[in-house]
């Protein structure tokens, strides 16, 4: 059935490279003859020194030219890395070498301006850490290709969530960063054309050479293994290639991100299925996509100059919606994720014990002990009367998000049977953000608990889009996954386009996305702290659900639980939980996809156990993530968000690390 | 000449108010969470008892001085709460967009949110009105009236150094990477202050809330007669402009073949008045060496 639909589809779709890009010539001509430049191309054979040949052929000219060259360097670094590890979803963005490149961009343009000069260096060295780390953390898996995603996305999140804290701190040094990060391919001389250029022909050329041994990679490692090939090597050198190819784009235009993955799996829908066919119309497509969207944006510059980087998702994200919602294409999940936990012998109830602890000593010292001018001070039961209205609030807010979001992504990857599944990465929180935008740009002030309903709605909403648009699949971990980045790059667009617009008010709602609990009053602290506790009580009465939804649906259905119902009801409880705790704390992208596996990784299995337990231990994390934040850098109050996403990566780190032996 | 006359004035309006102040108000113990608030506090003479992010005022704003015995309660946005109510503030002045975020406040000392992005009103009308209120506040009238009457000199001065001068000008910053820059103008302090020096500003697109915006390097050949000024951020600077020397478009614009780019220390572009009068005589003096370029 899929195949033959594929098959009929595929005439009419080949043209849409062709079509982009004429779209694109198009605009670029009327670009050229509104603003009168169509004029010194008479002069083509000399270009001479006026401002207007200038304009053009050092301009206009190279901008063309620099969009295609970067476009296509994506799209086929994007297929390159696809290929290496196994996983349609790879792109440099999503296993977090942008946001690497990003951090080294921050912290030489804060620390080492002598660095910073062109970027290429700072792109360079964070590309290279952002490998090493991912290679290292993911070697003892063999490169297993899921998990490697996973450990990219870990990486990605904790790199975004320190340059936050950095552009937060530093907002007014960093502006910079701010314009680099926009991704604009405005030129004024071909030095960065032809560079790019000359990559993307040498990086053909590479491809080209190597297009067998990489061929050979869609098969699974032993049979490629007994064709001659060492599937290592052969994976090494495609990512590095493509982390190389990315790196050069990034370093002189700026973070370009979708690009590549929505020309990558473009060309999978087009029905380019060899590597070879992949490579070359993953390329094609995305060089006509981003010089599309350049064009547009160059005609609406003379209103007012939009780079390219901040759209290119706006324009990405429907189209591959659209695309992945009308085909009816099943990836291919061949190869499972699982963690490999080792079975462990400690009962249930002593880790259950031991994690209580665990929250009623954080809870204590969070409440108790805080910072002044002279050092840490163990607050005296006097003072404590004092201290304890500021202090509880947070406490409480922490505790309650915390647990909260920790709780939807467990319930999340139980319904899915997805390990991968949790509110961040399925675009949730994104969605909840997205409508929270407009409603603190465009709305007067509303209460928090008005916000609280209206990002529970976007949360809702986004889940059911998500999950209508995987169900097909069968919540097949990359569908679910490319819904997610879908809408996370659409909120992170606008976002960016925000930032790059807007002016210091804006720090306000960076602090928010970074889930600082700050601005956390008494009532909102007992709004989400009753729904905590109301949720915990429902939990014995779905757990027969949660045992049997992952097993799916065929068997859970043959087993008498009633799908239709079990679904909406989890749905509704996942929208809530997000929606608060997003309010409560940003849409802290960590605590709900780390939590569970390390809860599952420390030995709690069973439904009910390993849904208390999250609580719990989202709970300690966000409550320690917040006092840290409070106090390590007095009188700065470090957003909880961050610091939670620093700690859960280390933890996770060590503990996957660990048990992988 | 209206600087000469603004001097005296200022000295007596400082005699009259210190007489004044010791009479009717009871020392306060103010708390500025925004720049330009502290910026017009310190102008009225009002030393604040703690601000938020001193070392950002220190390399933003700088003059006024902000005293050493000012504390810092860090964040703009998330000032220590704790540390706060240490400090037992009569009153806390925070920006207005700010204040959603600063509930808790309320608890510690009243919160007096003012409004600082003046939307259709022009900078420095809006920067004297605010200046006003704060001297309401403080009882610091006659310093306010001063304040404002040295600055309405100092661009007094500048316009008439400037009666000569007829090319539009840019106000601009140069990005690092020498391809991008940003543009004020419209409304802001920067744009306005230009505006009352009779200055024609180059720009006249859309600008964000603090009158800036960032535009390609191509923007600056919308006219051709302009003068270019910009803003030395130092070590930035020094790396734009050596990208810029390598730039064939840079070399094509007719300001940069006639020399007609002036570099100048760097001005907080939302600052109050002190900023505006540093500015006004700044680029007054500066243009007025090319009057006839």
């Amino acid at each position: 059935m899929a195949e033959t639909s594929y098959l009929l589809s595929r005439p009419r779709r080949l043209y849409l490279p062709f079509i982009l890009t004429i779209l694109a010539v198009l605009l670029f001509a009327g670009y050229l003859r509104t603003t009168g430049l169509a004029g010194a191309l008479s002069l083509f054979s000399a270009p001479d020194t006026s401002l207007q040949s200038v304009q053009l052929f050092y301009g206009a000219l190279p901008r063309f030219v620099v969009a295609l060259a970067a476009g296509g360097l994506l799209g086929l670094a994007t297929t390159l890395m696809q290929q290496g590890l196994g996983n349609p979803l790879a792109e440099p963005g999503t296993i977090g070498l942008l946001s690497t490149s990003r951090l080294t961009v921050a912290i030489a343009l804060i620390w080492l301006p002598v660095f910073a000069g062109g970027f290429v260096l700072p792109v360079l060295a964070g590309s290279l850490l952002g490998l090493v780390i991912l290679l290292g953390l993911s070697w003892r898996r063999k490169l297993s290709p899921l998990f490697l995603i996973l450990n990219g996305l870990v990486l990605g999140l904790v790199c975004d969530a320190v340059t936050s804290m950095l552009i937060l701190t530093h907002y007014e040094e960093i502006a910079d960063l701010l314009l680099w990060q926009s991704g604009s391919l405005v030129q004024d001389n071909w030095q960065v054309a032809r560079l790019l250029s000359l990559c993307l022909a040498a990086a053909a050329m590479v491809v080209f050479l190597l297009r067998k041994p990489l061929s050979l990679l869609d098969l699974d490692d032993s049979s490629a293994r007994s064709l001659g090939l060492s599937p290592m090597m052969a994976r090494l050198a495609a990512i590095g290639l493509a982390a190389g190819a990315a790196a050069t784009v990034t370093a002189h235009v700026g973070l370009l991100a979708f690009v590549g993955l929505a020309g990558a799996a473009l060309a999978r829908i087009c029905g380019a299925r060899r590597f070879a066919d992949r490579a070359i119309f993953s390329a094609l497509l995305s060089a006509a996509l981003l010089l599309l969207t350049d064009q547009t944006m160059q005609m609406a510059e003379m209103v007012m100059a939009i780079p390219a980087g901040t759209v290119t998702a706006l324009f990405a994200a429907p189209l591959l919606l659209y695309l992945l919602h009308s085909s009816r294409t099943q990836p291919r999940t061949g190869r499972a994720f699982d963690l490999h936990v080792p079975h462990r012998l400690v009962p249930t109830r002593n880790i259950l014990l031991g994690l209580t602890v665990l929250f009623i000593i954080a809870t204590l010292i969070a409440l108790a002990v805080g910072r002044t001018p002279e050092g840490f001070t163990l607050a005296a039961a006097s003072e404590l009367s004092q201290l304890l209205p500021w202090r509880w609030p947070r406490v409480a807010g922490a505790l309650a998000a915390g647990g909260m979001v920790a709780l939807s992504g467990c319930l999340m990857q139980r319904m899915t049977g997805n390990h991968l599944a949790s509110p961040e990465l399925i675009g949730v929180s994104s969605g909840a953000t997205l409508v929270m935008l407009p409603v603190i740009f465009f709305l007067p002030p509303l209460s928090r608990s008005q916000t609280m309903l209206i990002a529970a709605v976007g949360a809702l909403v986004f889940l059911l889009i998500a999950l209508r648009l995987a169900r097909r699949s069968q919540y097949a971990p990359e569908k679910l996954l490319l819904t997610g980045l879908a809408i996370t790059a659409l909120s992170g667009s606008f976002l960016s386009s925000a930032i790059y617009f807007g002016d210091i008010r804006l720090t306000r709602l960076i602090g928010w996305l970074s889930g600082s609990t700050y601005a956390v009053t008494e009532a909102d602290a007992m709004i989400a702290l009753g729904l905590l506790a109301a949720t915990i009580a429902i939990l014995p009465l779905i757990q027969r659900w949660l045992g049997l939804m992952p097993l799916g649906e065929p068997v859970a259905a043959s087993l008498g639980v009633e799908i239709r119902l079990a679904r909406l009801c989890i749905i509704i409880l996942v929208a809530v939980l997000t929606g608060i705790a997003t309010v409560m704390i940003g849409p802290v992208t960590f605590v709900g996809l780390v939590v569970p596996h390390i809860v599952r990784l420390i030995g709690l299995r069973k439904p009910l156990a390993q849904t208390v337990g999250c609580v719990l231990a989202g709970a300690t994390l966000m409550i320690v993530s917040d006092w840290i934040g409070r106090t390590i850098a007095f009188p700065w109050d470090i957003p909880a968000g961050l610091v939670a996403s620093v700690i859960g990566a280390t933890v996770y780190g060590i503990t996957t690390g660990r048990s992988a032996r | 000449m209206g600087a000469a006359l603004a001097a005296p004035l200022a000295m007596l309006s400082a005699r009259w108010s210190h007489a004044q102040t010791a009479r009717s108000i009871a020392p306060q113990r103010l708390v500025s969470l925004d720049l330009l608030i502290t910026e017009l506090l310190l102008t009225l003479g009002e030393v604040p008892v703690a601000v938020a992010n001193i070392p950002l005022y220190r390399r933003l704003v700088a003059s006024p001085a902000l005293p050493d015995s000012v504390e810092d309660l860090g964040p703009l946005n998330e000032p220590n709460l704790e540390f706060l109510q240490r400090l037992a503030p009569t009153r806390v002045l925070v920006a207005d967009w700010q204040a959603p975020g600063l509930v808790p406040l309320t608890r510690i000392a009243p919160v007096l949110p003012i409004k600082m992005f003046a939307g259709k009103t022009p900078a420095l009308e809006h920067c004297e009105n605010l200046l006003s209120d704060m001297a309401e506040l403080t009882g610091r009238q006659m310093e306010a009236k001063a304040a404002i009457a040295t600055t309405n000199a100092a661009i007094d001065a500048a316009r008439t150094l400037l009666s000569g001068f007829s090319r539009p000008v840019y106000i601009c910053r140069f990005n690092r990477d020498g391809r991008n820059i940003a543009l004020f103008g419209g409304n802001g302090m920067l744009g306005d202050v230009a505006n009352r020096l009779n200055l024609r500003n180059a720009y006249k697109g859309r600008v964000n809330g603090a009158g800036v915006t960032n535009a390609p390097l191509s923007r600056l050949a919308d006219e051709p007669d302009a003068v270019i000024v910009h803003f030395d951020r130092g070590a930035e600077t020094d790396v734009a402009l050596a990208r810029l020397e390598e730039s064939a478009l840079w070399h094509a614009l007719p300001a940069v073949r006639n020399n007609r780019v002036i570099r100048m220390p760097v001005i907080y572009p939302s600052g109050g008045l002190r900023s505006a009068e540093r500015f006004a005589t700044q680029i007054g003096t500066q243009l007025a060496k090319r009057a006839d370029g």
